[in-house]
């Protein structure tokens, strides 16, 4: 038995929903009733652009009320921003680029960058650091 | 949805980092009442600048608690103390000419 085999026995042996190895070497998940729990995997997949956008903010500008928002006639998560008297407005994801959703600025793009968007955002709201 | 009021538990940790700097306060049913009694204050009815905070829910945050002024203005998510404070001391600070 080689060493990869003795590996592959041992992880089989510990860990039973680990059902073998994909062409890339990595480890496959079976679909079935062993795969994580429903609220770990939703905890990953809703991590999506709009969510990234809202840690972005909530670090480099935690004085700016912000939340995930879920558009539910689009089906998308938005984020909505408030910051004194500006907003609350909207901002979505539109494949590309971060995008203001309302507002003044509406349809006026941030970039693809959580990062650079949130600075943007807390400049056009008045909420960045002199 | 209404705001919600949350406990005084974070009202009094504001109130203590508001006396550490020489403001007066007290924790009233109706929030944190903080006076700068070393300051005049604007007119004969307000001899002392004063205000009272209070500590809720913000809907725009996603319902975190927020310290929120008397006439509801935004002062700091209830976890950051100290940019509450500053934020206090600012408003509760009238210079004198």
């Amino acid at each position: 038995m080689t060493d990869v085999e003795r590996i592959d026995a041992e992880l089989a042996r510990r860990s039973p929903g680990i059902v073998g190895r994909g062409r890339a070497g990595g480890y496959a998940l079976p679909s079935t009733a062993s795969s994580p729990p429903d609220h770990r995997r939703d905890m990953f997949e809703d991590f999506g652009p709009a969510e990234r956008l809202h840690a972005a903010v909530r670090r480099c500008a935690p004085q700016i009320a912000a939340a995930p928002v879920l558009d539910e006639e689009a089906g998308l998560t938005r984020v909505t921003v408030t910051y004194r008297d500006a907003g609350p407005w909207l901002i979505r994801w539109d494949g590309t680029s971060y995008t203001w959703h309302n507002g003044p600025h509406k349809d006026t793009r941030l970039g693809p960058d959580p990062e650079r968007a949130a600075a943007l955002v807390a400049t056009t709201l008045g909420a960045a650091n002199p | 949805m209404a705001d919600r009021t949350v406990s005084d538990d974070r009202l009094a940790a504001l109130g203590a980092h508001l006396s550490a700097r020489r403001l007066d306060v007290e924790l009233t049913s109706r929030g944190l009442r903080v006076e700068n009694a070393g300051t005049p204050g604007c007119c004969e009815d307000v001899p002392i600048p004063s205000d009272v905070i209070n500590c809720r829910t913000r809907v725009e945050d996603g319902g975190r608690p927020w310290f929120f002024t008397s006439w509801n203005e935004p002062i700091a998510e209830a976890g950051r103390v100290t940019d509450a404070a500053v934020f206090i001391l600012g408003y509760l600070h009238r210079d004198e000419q």
